[in-house]
């Protein structure tokens, strides 16, 4: 039996109040099964789990309760199977030493993941000339632009050649035409046959670039289907207006 | 897998560009100058062991407690930690590869103040250069250790900083860095000789003057000893920690 990317059975996340007796159930009963090669939108408001169910795929959180498997590997008890299989890309200004060079920031992370010597040199400039980065390789990545950083996070995204990429709100804070460049750019990589979850807010994004999307609310997973048959079967022109009807616009 | 070189030459790269450790190589002389001074106006070639000595322990303390501080603050300042714990890599070897590239720093603060002192004149020379270098190496291995640990400890907690200030001086009196422990009162000195500076500083001055030094091999081992259990703790405690903060969620917290 061939084991999907992601497997979520019942996923659970409290995160308890440090100094009081309140809990706060981030991701509540997740259960979700994404096949290889599957591109999956993550959307919902701010505080509704996205960023949770990421953390906990990636290994730096473990879950309350439930399980979670990535290529079939329990993402608690096989951490050190999981870990070479994918790759975390947190968006915004974080994730990178700023007054490092693209470069350097990219040779740390290919030793990381493993990727050492002629290998890892070869596999950045790569990544440099793909994410058109080369020009400015070597300047401290503080000068950067928005755009840059954020295809500089990419392509340390794929330094370790990850089977399941991890995407949060990538195009966060980015001009719509840096927006558009990095959603061709997740498009093409997910033609390589990675699987890549996406969180993000964007509904026009994940109209157009998911297989499928699931809706989360409130911890809870509100709907998984593709972009095309939530939008039928809600009766809405647009997955936006999906999006509003099943988890209404005070969300 | 080898993160060793890779974890070393980032810090090589990270401290270029910071002020902060760039600052020991500025201190380090001039207290150095001050304290040799000192001994030449009493009058006291006796102290110039002490005088050499202390800067570059200081210097060796102050830059591992940074060390051990900032790759944790930083890294979790900059969105660094949860990224960094998701690789394959391990993050112990990680942690104390820095260290010890940051504590190499102190080969160049061990040299500038020798010229400090050959410049002003001082009588200063290696008596005993076995026990010197061998005194040297296990102080760094020391550190490196005792570095481990505070990283561990700063990354249990949400930030370095307290820690950091309130354990420089009070860790550089009981190391017997500018006076030995021996001249400590009566009730601190057991303290003091569980602090590996103490027994580095006294086996560094030693190897300075041209008495013979008293069970080099057994002192050393001493440091050794202790760092040693620094590092056993140390890496306990960071698996435990690590677990902690994944089970809390508090890796990102700053």
């Amino acid at each position: 039996m061939t084991h999907p990317a992601v497997l979520t059975e019942n996923l659970t996340r409290v995160y308890a109040a440090r100094r009081s007796a309140t809990t706060v159930t981030a991701l509540d009963s997740v259960s979700l099964r994404i096949e290889h090669g599957e591109v999956h939108g993550l959307l919902g408001p701010n505080g509704a789990g996205k960023s949770t169910l990421m953390k906990l795929l990636s290994t730096v959180l473990l879950p309350t309760s439930g399980r979670a498997e990535v290529c079939g590997h329990d993402v608690v008890t096989a951490t050190k199977a999981v870990r070479p299989l994918i790759s975390v890309v947190f968006g915004g200004e974080r994730g990178l030493y700023p007054r490092l060079s693209a470069r350097q920031n990219l040779m740390y992370w290919a030793a990381l993941y493993g990727v050492c010597g002629r290998v890892a040199a070869t596999r950045v400039e790569e990544l440099l000339d793909r994410f058109d980065l080369r020009d400015r390789a070597s300047d401290r990545v503080e000068t950067y632009s928005a755009g840059m950083r954020q295809r500089l996070h990419l392509a340390r995204g794929l330094i370790g050649n990850p089977r399941v990429l991890l995407l949060d709100e990538p195009t966060n804070a980015l001009d719509p035409a840096a927006a558009l460049r990095l959603r061709q750019t997740i498009t093409e990589i997910a033609a390589q046959g990675r699987t890549i979850l996406i969180a993000t807010h964007d509904m026009h994004e994940a109209e157009h670039i998911c297989d499928r999307v699931s809706l989360i609310d409130h911890g809870r997973l509100i709907a998984t289907e593709s972009p095309h048959a939530l939008v039928t079967r809600v009766q809405v022109p647009t997955l936006e207006d999906a999006y509003l009807s099943l988890v209404g616009p005070s969300s | 897998m080898s993160v060793v070189w890779p974890a070393v030459r980032l810090q090589f790269q990270l401290l270029r560009t910071s002020n902060d450790y760039l600052l020991e190589l500025v201190r380090a002389p001039i207290l150095g100058l001050v304290l040799l001074a000192l001994a030449a106006y009493h009058d006291r070639p006796d102290l110039v062991p002490n005088a050499v000595v202390a800067p570059v322990m200081v210097a060796l303390w102050g830059t591992g407690l940074l060390a051990a501080g900032e790759l944790i603050d930083v890294d979790r300042e900059l969105g660094l930690l949860e990224p960094l714990i998701a690789t394959p890599a391990p993050f112990p070897s990680l942690l104390l590869s820095r260290v010890a590239a940051t504590s190499a720093l102190n080969g160049v603060v061990l040299a500038e103040v020798w010229l400090v002192a050959a410049a002003t004149g001082a009588p200063i020379s290696v008596r005993h250069p076995l026990v010197f270098v061998g005194a040297l190496v296990v102080t760094a291995f020391a550190m490196v250790a005792a570095s481990l640990l505070m990283a561990t400890l700063f990354l249990a907690t949400r930030t370095a900083l307290p820690f950091q200030n309130s354990l420089t001086y009070p860790l550089l009196v009981l190391g017997g860095v500018f006076v030995p422990v021996d001249s400590l009162p009566g009730w601190l000195q057991p303290l003091g000789r569980l602090v590996f500076l103490s027994w580095s500083s006294d086996l560094l001055r030693a190897s300075l003057r041209p008495e013979p030094v008293a069970q080099p091999l057994a002192r050393m081992g001493v440091v050794i000893g202790l760092g040693g259990i620094a590092l056993g703790i140390g890496l306990l405690v960071l698996r435990r920690v690590l677990r902690r903060v994944r089970a809390d969620g508090s890796l990102r917290l700053t």
